[in-house]
């Protein structure tokens, strides 16, 4: 197998790697470059734990290939916090309780950050929508929901 | 970061920084990979690695044979099986230097077979002549429960109703499957472990590589869910991995895949329960006979404290002088059934509460009715004969009419069917009602014990030592709260040691609603201890009574004069300036009980939980498709040390009962698993959530557990499924008596309810 | 774990010569949210696999518009751009809305519609719209392009028409603007759920409420989706009323029965088919009074 050289953004910083043709991005991610804030549940797309926002969108990391993310840019969770403040979406998963075992928890809050990002006042519909993708046992998803309201009014400067 | 009074463990989780155990590195580290018989039930004849070991990367095999200790306890599921008795089942271990290639070699491994015959459900296995599974037969347990005298209660009945019901399997499915890593050190093992029970973890794999225990360290990351799964699963795969380490003397990692952990792990049991209700016109119980047979799979496990539980609250928090139940579980090729959340509840609440419901239809009496007129109250009489106190299911009945308005959602719902044409989606609404013993119980097992320490340091800042798993729902964080509230600090001086066996006294393992009520009790006990020597000194420097102090704020001072106090800090550092000690350990254990184990009578648990469940329910009548629109369960907490994180307690135990309810089924045919991934396996969604959830905090104090707290995790779950499948009964006019409530089955009720109301 | 090369094309051209030079051991991708989940399970499907031909950055293969009153929609459109293409909200909603319904917002975000009807899944949501609205198929092969009626892409679940060294380059329907149109789903669960059976339709009504064009195409009903013939037959040219649509709903049921045979799932597929497609015709027709 010939490695595939892939340029990609990664929270924000250039990254060039040569990756196994056949790695999943969720790999290359949690192995190669140490982000191992993004989970596996599942491997096959269904619970989101590994969500990552590629060029903005949420993602499955585990059904995406490294290879083919030349040019891409990606953030983890790691890349939208900085070491003095948290996201407002983390700080309203905190405020309002979203998380017990936090397994889940990165890809809720990049499936959040993919919907904050386009759309700064989702209903409540909209945002059961968006993260209908990332599966939950512990919380029931009630505060999460009440975390990207919050989010989404600190985000547009309310309050 | 963060903000005051959050839970202790969120602010890492959040920021994608908690390491989870596959988030640990090793040096040098080696991954595991299990070689899983394809056959229900088999022998293996021989194991021939030859081409494994041949291939790139492979340093070793582990199997049975390798194991220095002993394979497991009587018949408890071995670490690598010689007569594996389910599909799926390991019985070796590849172990390469990357995951890639173990799981390659597992493909080389051949392991040759003399297959023999498999019984595959508990009927069959309980027949004469059924293929054996463990030399004394096939009956894994049987439990009988009650008083009185069933059949003079079924004689004085005016009538009589049979109902037979079944319970499927259910998957834990925590998003953060199963992985272990074993570190080999000097003359000892280190075992990295998500598990809910490090203790128990520890001990098998003592026995496993025949080391004392205090030669293995049992250490547990952080854990990404468990819901009674992360226990002997767990055990079995750390033993896997601490014998490959102590083999290659290298770090082993062995993660599950999501297909391997529901192939091989543990699942909650499956019921058939058949109830017999005698009851009078005025709707008075007179009699309930119960028969419970349950698929124990291939192990034990702890099937036999599940078995008890179910069959002392088979009969519901319910008036009735005369109750019998009789309970079995079978041995069968299947996976084996072990703890769950709920516990051997669920099962029969929802048998219980539906079977309830139905005795209500039949005599044209409103359920709420029904069930108003028959609960347990204050000083009532269980089923199981126990007088039952600080029963709060009134209360929580009252919490409950006041945010479901059940009397108008229930003539609502009338009037959507009223107005039904064609086949429509009409509304419904049903109830549950719920109780279920704290802790262990006088029944299962032995003492239920903890032990909790704490230690104070020179500068105020505190340590809490327990081996108590922080698997999710802030058990760490309620022992934070415990301490803050015994000894009136504040919470930023301490921290929740992390669990390491050698390190941290046995606080018993996070399983049976335990953990806020003997945990809990064990933690105010330690801290007490401290408070206790601190009263010495405040009480000597105020000339005050020491009987008479509070500790509140970081002050300790008559509340009398409440400007005159001492500090937290200045008492600690006294302490320790007199050269004494400032340390506490706590111990609680759970005593008293007077139970007859061989007649199933007596005080079963030392205190109960209440709650009450109500939902409404759409349900489209042309396809069979259940939209839960409306819930409101209520629980009484006893004392709720954080009411937010109580009410995602509560939240979270309706998604996984609306998931028991209506989509979750473990689907197995001849021992073979069907669907064994997530998207086979259907858990509730954030769509699939009711629109309006209503979780309710009472707070009716006990007098067990700490500041009068009762436990939460379990209930949430147990009482979910009757509801739901009530309020589907009241919506099609048929009851679905078997989970889960799925199109299929929910079609057929619309149909067979549509002929009988026309 | 399969192991597989990476291909990345610069054209379609390119994409087509190194499928022709390596016959049955590679595999043009797009969004891989079907292909790597295959691969996971090891589908024998893959067996032979020996290189992935990523066809997912190739530009000739996005967008979508509309050209005198035809939609080209490309291979490479994710459902998530179709799902919010104000194209398709006009000229055809009920694309958009089964695209909505695929998955989660991740795989809408990464899955293809190129890939979906490639991979012939039998639930597939956007495949019976697409025969609904009478789409073809435009194909590239290393020969040149042919089109590929969408009613005859699926020769068997799981196995299209297209050639191994054929690519999708996109489809192309006339727009149904001023015709009504249903997507009905129906799943086990509200999100995250492949299709139990679902219903796409096209009709049209002329100014006497006469159906003069009809197309229904079940999905999960027949073995591969497909067009109810008999039922549009019953519809076309009528004035659709109770009746008609009864017969109509009941004409899909038993053509089911009629091609699939009864089967464990027809005790419950019969009847909810036929409210399905009772639905449907409610809901796109003006029905007489």
């Amino acid at each position: 197998m010939e490695l595939v050289k892939v340029h990609m953004t990664v929270n924000g910083e250039p990254v060039e790697l040569d990756v196994k043709p056949y790695a999943r991005l969720l790999d290359v991610l949690r192995e190669d470059l140490a982000l191992t804030g993004t989970k596996e549940g599942c491997g096959v797309g269904e619970c989101g734990a590994c969500t990552v926002l590629v060029d903005g969108e949420n993602v499955n990391s585990c059904l995406v290939l490294a290879s083919s993310m030349e040019g891409k840019s990606i953030v983890t969770v790691e890349g939208i916090s900085s070491d003095e403040s948290l996201h407002p979406i983390q700080q309203a998963f905190l405020d309002h309780h979203a998380l017990q075992c936090g397994f889940c928890t990165p890809g809720l809050v990049m499936s959040v950050k993919a919907l904050l990002d386009k759309d700064p006042a989702p209903s409540r519909e909209a945002i059961k929508t968006a993260i209908s993708g990332n599966l939950c046992r512990c919380t029931g998803y009630q505060q999460v929901i009440e975390a990207a309201e919050d989010a989404a009014r600190a985000m547009r400067g309310e309050e | 970061m963060g903000q005051k009074n959050q839970r202790i463990d969120v602010l890492e989780k959040v920021l994608g920084k908690a390491k989870y155990v596959n988030d640990l590195k090793f040096p040098d580290v080696l991954h595991g990979a299990v070689v899983r018989c394809p056959h229900p039930h088999a022998k293996v004849i021989s194991i021939d690695a030859s081409a494994a070991l041949a291939a790139e990367g492979v340093v070793t095999i582990v199997s049975a044979k390798d194991i220095p200790g002993i394979p497991c306890q009587p018949t408890h599921k071995p670490i690598f099986a010689v007569e594996p008795k389910y599909m799926g089942e390991g019985v070796a271990m590849v172990v390469a230097g990357t995951l890639e290639q173990a799981r390659e070699a597992v493909r080389l491994v051949q392991v040759d077979y003399e297959v023999l015959p498999a019984v595959t459900t508990p009927e069959e296995a309980l027949k004469p002549g059924a293929p054996l599974l463990h030399p004394n037969g096939n009956v894994l347990c049987h439990y009988q429960t009650g008083k009185g005298d069933v059949e003079a209660g079924f004689a004085e009945a005016d009538h009589i109703l049979v109902r037979e019901y079944d319970t499927q399997r259910q998957e834990h499915m925590p998003i953060e499957p199963e992985a272990v890593v074993a570190v080999p050190e000097f003359q000892s093992m280190v075992v990295y472990a998500p598990t809910n029970s490090a203790y128990n973890v520890r001990q098998t794999v003592c026995e496993t590589l025949g080391l004392p225990e205090n030669r293995v360290s049992l250490r547990i990351p952080t854990i990404g869910g468990s819901f009674g799964g992360k226990n002997y699963d767990l055990a079995v795969m750390s033993s896997r991995a601490a014998v490959a380490a102590t083999i290659t003397g290298r770090p082993v990692r062995l993660v599950c895949t999501r297909e391997e952990s529901i192939l091989e792990g543990t699942k909650r049991h499956p019921y058939h329960c058949r109830y017999q209700v005698g009851y009078k016109d005025d709707g008075t119980l007179t009699a309930i006979q119960v028969t419970i047979l349950g698929d124990g799979g291939a192990y034990t496990s702890k099937s036999h404290p599940v078995a008890t539980r179910s069959a002392i609250e088979s009969c519901g928090p319910y008036v009735v002088p005369n109750a019998h139940t009789d309970l079995t579980f079978a041995y069968t090729n299947n996976l084996y059934s072990d703890s769950m959340r709920g516990f051997g509840s669920p099962q029969v609440d929802f048998s219980c509460e539906v079977v309830m419901d139905e005795v209500a239809r039949e005599l044209g009496m409103d359920p709420m009715e029904f069930r108003r007129k028959n609960h347990i109250r204050e000083n009532d009489v269980s089923a199981v004969g126990q007088t039952m106190t600080c029963v709060s299911l009134g209360k929580c009945l009252a919490r409950a009419d006041e945010d479901f308005h059940w009397a108008d959602r229930r003539e609502a719902a009338k009037a959507s069917r009223a107005r039904r044409r064609g086949l429509g989606k009409v509304r419904g609404v049903g109830m549950a009602l719920l109780h279920r013993g704290e802790a262990f119980g006088a029944a299962g097992q032995g003492l239920d014990t903890s032990a909790v320490s704490m230690l104070t340091n020179w500068d105020g800042s505190i340590v809490i030592l327990t081996s108590v798993s922080e698997v999710g729902m802030g058990c760490h964080t309620m022992l934070v709260n415990v301490l803050c509230e015994t000894l009136g600090v504040h919470r930023d001086r301490i921290v929740v040691c992390p669990v390491d066996t050698n390190y941290v006294p046995n606080s018993g393992a996070t399983v049976a609603t335990r953990t806020t009520v003997v945990v809990g009790n064990a933690m105010k006990n330690a801290a007490q201890q401290v408070r206790d020597k601190m009263s010495v000194i405040a009480a000597k420097e105020l000339g005050v009574p020491a009987g008479r102090l509070e500790f509140k704020d970081e002050k300790i001072y008559d509340p009398a004069d409440p400007e005159h106090f001492v500090t937290y800090l200045h008492l600690v550092q006294e302490i320790h300036a007199q050269g004494q000690n400032a340390y506490g350990h706590g111990w609680y254990t759970v005593t008293g009980l007077k139970y007859d184990r061989a007649n199933g009578n007596g005080e079963a648990y030392q205190s109960y939980a209440y709650g009450v469940c109500m939902a409404e329910v759409e349900v489209d009548l042309a396809t069979g498709q259940v939209s839960v629109e409306k819930f409101t369960a209520v629980h009484d907490v006893g004392h709720a040390f954080d009411k937010e994180e109580v009410k995602g307690q509560i939240d979270g135990g309706v998604s996984m009962g609306l998931g028991y309810a209506l989509y979750e089924d473990l689907a197995i045919k001849d021992g073979e698993i069907r669907n064994r991934n997530f998207d086979r396996y259907l858990i509730a969604t954030a769509m699939d959530m009711p629109e309006d959830l209503s979780p309710i905090v009472v707070e009716e104090p006990t007098n067990t557990g700490p500041y009068g707290a009762r436990g939460l995790g379990e209930p949430t779950a147990c009482a979910v499924a009757p509801a739901i499948v009530n309020a589907i009964a009241d919506a099609t006019g048929c009851y679905v008596r078997s989970l889960p409530a799925d199109l299929e089955k929910v079609l057929k009720a619309a149909r067979s309810g549509i002929e009988d109301r026309g | 774990m399969l192991r597989y090369d990476y291909v990345r094309p610069a054209s379609v051209e390119e994409a087509c010569a190194f499928l022709l030079k390596t016959p049955g051991r590679s595999c043009p991708i797009a969004g891989c949210t079907d292909f790597l989940v295959q691969v996971r399970e090891k589908s024998a499907r893959w067996k032979d696999l020996q290189y992935v031909v990523d066809l997912s950055a190739l530009p000739e293969l996005s967008g979508i518009r509309v050209e005198d009153g035809i939609v080209h929609v490309g291979a490479m459109t994710t459902h998530s751009a179709a799902e919010h293409s104000p194209v398709l909200a006009e000229h055809a909603p009920l694309l958009a809305a089964a695209c909505a319904s695929v998955g989660s917002p991740q795989i809408r975000n990464r899955g293809t519609i190129g890939g979906a009807v490639a991979n012939a899944s039998p639930a597939s949501d956007p495949m019976p719209v697409l025969i609904a609205l009478e789409a073809n198929a435009l194909v590239q092969g290393p020969n040149g392009q042919r089109t590929i009626p969408m009613s005859d892409m699926i020769v068997k679940p799981g196995k299209t028409a297209l050639a191994p060294d054929e690519i999708i380059l996109g489809f192309s329907f006339p727009s149904v603007a001023h015709m009504r149109t249903v997507f009905l789903k129906l799943g086990r669960r509200k999100a995250l759920s492949i299709s139990r059976m679902n219903v796409s339709l096209v009709v049209h009504q002329d100014a006497e409420g006469v159906i003069d064009h009809v197309a229904l195409a079940p999905g999960c009903v027949f073995a591969a989706p497909d067009r109810a013939r008999k039922a549009e037959a019953l519809l076309l040219g009528r004035r659709p009323d109770a009746a008609l649509i009864d017969d109509a709903a009941k004409a899909v049921a038993d053509e089911m029965i009629e091609r699939t045979g009864v089967r464990w799932s027809t005790e419950y597929k019969q009847p909810v088919i036929t409210a399905l497609v009772r639905r449907a015709l409610e809901n796109g027709t003006e029905v007489a009074e």
